[in-house]
């Protein structure tokens, strides 16, 4: 038992600590029973679209397809170590805060 | 004096009856008046610079040249980049940022001519539909200072219902321009994807979202779709098209036009929204357009699951970035890990919190086929029933299930404010064009219809959206 979560059981819980662990987030520990029945309850409107999964379809991850015209080339693009200001770089470098930098 | 739509002070520019910067000292006028009270604004632009601006559009219009906004006054949501002026997207997680590079619309309105006065509130990194969500504070809607102004472009949308500005650009990614226009009596369209370019827009969820026109008039919307609008090298998405001309639209013939009315897109509506768009549908019927409620989108009640998978996932990846390293907002902790996790922790508010927390879900092994992919299959299926539709006739329906919510009514509930979108994100999964503009009042309260074509038909919904104006009579009102 880890502890009581209002409506969130146990395995809700541990689930909240994997997802809070993967994105590298964390809340207040009085947030945390909030959080879990909000994940709760979306998950469960989320989960509504499992009745998709078997389909033969093929996904369609954006609108281009067949559509609309396919998209052209992208431009050539660069970075300059010029566009950002004097108190991000050291000795014309990128600092680095948690080196020391 | 507040001047009702930016046709009207684009002529008084041309005719040299108004100067631009007379235009900017009456804007400004307005925004002492307002902006306490409703709080549109993050980043209001020097007031010195903004006149200096003017002055160069002045010289512009003396040396005979006639930009198409010349002297127009626009507002710009805060995650839309520019150089002159901190982009914070809401965030706390961006204060203090200053891009190193204009987006590309900005590019597009400053050779236009247009003077450019802040940036906008917003949901945080536009997840929200009431701008309560902003890092900063929440915007109040013009009509009721007690209700939202919608979101996530309710800055943006506020600041036109009180004449802050001629012209606005908000974002949509699931209605986030045309449920603040339906809450303040403006007009806002998302146009096709790929038709306005994303180069320097906050992304939330790439595959969605558009950067969208904003005014009090359809046509005033029109001549700022045709200024942003068009091919953009830097934007690997943009279509392979110039820009439109949709403000030279010539009126339609009403009988040339008709409507769809599929019951899934007001049904479930309040009693106010679905009696004035259905009285409005009435009226415009005797105008002439052909009007069917014999129409259905079967598969769009699982259009907001489906949206809300797709949008989760991309913005858990879209805002996995932000780490520390590349914004200036950082918390620092001995170790990597620890730093990354506190400054996402301090620098992210609750609900963005939450749809990262979900979006990593959605995409996380074991759950990706369940949620991500076939949210993927369903869009596929809705896309293909909207595309059938709009082959035939203009689809129309409301743009919220209720007139504007009060201050905290919504956001304590994830699933009640969901759910002011289950009719605009319809067209953000189709990719279609759709336009918001105002039906009617009830008890004081603005209300809006929302009108979707096929791609590239923003001129034929420029054209129906102009004879509603004639109908509604409500063309370049404010509050």
């Amino acid at each position: 038992m880890l502890s009581n979560f209002g409506e969130c059981e146990d395995r809700d819980f541990e689930e909240l600590i994997r997802l809070l662990k993967l994105s590298r987030l964390s809340f207040d520990k009085g947030e945390l029973e909030g959080l879990c029945n909000d994940i709760k309850n979306v998950r469960a409107l989320l989960l509504r679209v499992s009745k998709y999964k078997d389909l033969r379809v093929d996904p369609l991850y954006n609108v281009w397809d067949k559509t609309l015209n396919p998209p052209d080339e992208v431009a050539e693009r660069r970075v300059e170590i010029s566009w950002l200001s004097d108190d991000r770089l050291k000795n014309n470098m990128v600092k680095v805060p948690w080196r020391g930098g | 004096m507040r001047r009702a739509t930016a046709s009207a002070v684009l002529e008084g520019i041309f005719s040299g009856s108004l100067s631009p910067e007379e235009h900017v000292m009456e804007i400004y006028d307005n925004i002492k008046k307002w902006e306490p009270k409703v709080k549109g604004f993050i980043t209001l632009l020097d007031e010195e610079a903004v006149l200096r601006r003017a002055k160069e559009v002045e010289s512009l219009l003396k040396d005979g040249k006639r930009p198409p906004l010349a002297g127009l006054v626009v507002a710009v949501k805060d995650n839309i980049s520019t150089k002159f002026a901190p982009t914070t997207a809401g965030s706390r997680m961006l204060s203090g940022y200053v891009p190193p590079f204009n987006a590309t619309t900005v590019e597009r309105l400053l050779a236009a001519g247009a003077i450019i006065i802040g940036k906008t509130n917003m949901d945080e990194f536009a997840m929200g539909s009431t701008t309560e969500l902003s890092a900063f504070w929440p915007t109040h809607n013009p009509w009721d200072l007690e209700r939202v102004p919608g979101g996530s472009s309710g800055g943006s949308a506020a600041v036109l219902a009180y004449g802050g500005a001629d012209l606005a650009l908000g974002s949509d990614t699931g209605g986030s321009v045309r449920l603040p226009a339906a809450y303040t009596a403006t007009v806002g369209l998302k146009p096709t994807y790929g038709l306005v370019s994303r180069y320097g827009l906050i992304p939330y969820a790439n595959s969605l979202e558009q950067i969208s026109p904003m005014a009090r008039s359809v046509k005033d919307v029109a001549m700022l779709l045709d200024v942003v609008s068009g091919h953009d090298p830097f934007d690997a998405t943009t279509l392979n098209a110039g820009p439109t001309r949709t403000s030279s639209v010539a009126p339609e013939d009403p009988s040339k036009l008709s409507i769809c009315v599929p019951h899934e897109m007001i049904d479930g509506s309040d009693p106010p929204v679905r009696s004035t768009i259905l009285k409005l549908l009435d009226r415009l019927e005797a105008e002439g357009v052909k009007v069917s409620y014999d129409a259905s989108l079967p598969s769009a009640p699982d259009a907001l699951p489906v949206y809300y998978t797709i949008a989760l996932a991309e913005a858990a990846s879209n805002l996995a970035r932000y780490d520390g390293k590349l914004y200036p907002f950082v918390v620092l902790r001995p170790n990597y890990t620890e730093t990354v996790t506190s400054t996402r922790s301090e620098g992210f508010g609750r609900e963005v919190k939450r749809r990262i927390l979900l979006g990593v879900m959605a995409l996380s092994e074991g759950y990706r086929d369940e949620f991500y992919v076939a949210a993927a299959k369903g869009r596929r299926i809705i896309r293909d029933e909207v595309l059938g539709m709009t082959k035939k006739c203009i689809i129309a329906g409301a743009v919220s299930p209720a007139p504007p919510p009060r201050l905290g009514e919504r956001i304590s509930d994830p699933l009640k404010l969901y759910a002011l979108d289950v009719y605009t994100v319809i067209a953000n999964l189709a990719g279609v064009p759709s336009l918001a503009v105002p039906a009617g009042f009830y008890d004081g309260l603005p209300l809006g219809v929302q009108f979707m074509a096929s791609p590239l038909e923003e001129g034929k919904l420029m054209a129906l959206g102009q004879l509603v104006e004639d109908v509604t009579g409500l063309r370049g009102v404010m509050a």
